[in-house]
């Protein structure tokens, strides 16, 4: 199981008008077994990535961000990661807003994928997210 | 029909239990499914016909496949 998890501050970040769920550029980032993110982390800098090297963009696409009976639910499109070479190690994928610059790329949740996964020539991660729950629901 | 590849599916579960979503791994080897799938107990593994994979996907491995011949 992977596990995902929220970052403290995004729940203020939220209530402060940080965020633009709807247009921001929600990215992911990597980082190492060594390097787990904590709840309290808060932007990007506060954590080690791994060198991207040999993999393809992080930039995910939202669907939807839209509200339903008062629950609003973030849709995005599946993210497809290719490696074209070996690719460092990470067992955690972190998503940000990149678009944010006061405070820079604000932190918004982790997953945990349970273990080390480097990525050999030619393999693919997918980050299949759900379609009818949403990545994150606010009510 | 093209040969099969192999995909290792891991579900991803918020805080409240509510999945959240589903992170795979393609690979080339049923061997390298395995190892991957074998590190947490809830992974599971599967064949799939190259052809069924995500276009990403599918392309990553054949040019991978296509250098090493």
């Amino acid at each position: 199981m992977a596990a995902f998890n929220k970052f403290n501050q995004f729940v203020e970040n939220i209530a402060k008008g940080v965020h633009n769920l709807s247009t921001g550029a929600i990215t992911v980032a990597l980082t190492a077994t060594a390097n787990a993110p904590v709840a309290t982390n808060t932007v990007l800098a506060n954590l080690t990535e791994i060198a991207y090297t040999n993999l393809s963009a992080r930039l995910c696409t939202t669907t939807s961000c839209v509200q339903t009976s008062g629950t609003l639910r973030l849709i995005l499109a599946d993210l497809v990661l290719t490696a074209t070479g070996a690719v460092a190690a990470f067992q955690y994928v972190v998503l940000y807003d990149a678009t944010p610059s006061s405070p820079l790329k604000p932190l918004i949740g982790w997953y945990d994928y349970g273990s080390a996964l480097t990525l050999a020539n030619g393999e693919t991660f997918t980050i299949d997210f759900d379609n009818v729950n949403g990545v994150l629901t606010l009510a | 029909m093209s040969a099969p590849a192999f995909v290792v599916e891991s579900p991803a579960i918020n805080a409240r239990g509510v999945r959240v979503g589903t992170m795979r791994v393609y690979v080339a080897t049923e061997a390298r499914a395995l190892e991957i799938a074998a590190e947490v107990a809830d992974r599971t593994y599967r064949s799939i016909e190259i052809a069924d994979m995500p276009e990403h996907a599918r392309e990553t491995l054949k040019r991978s496949q296509e250098a090493t011949q």
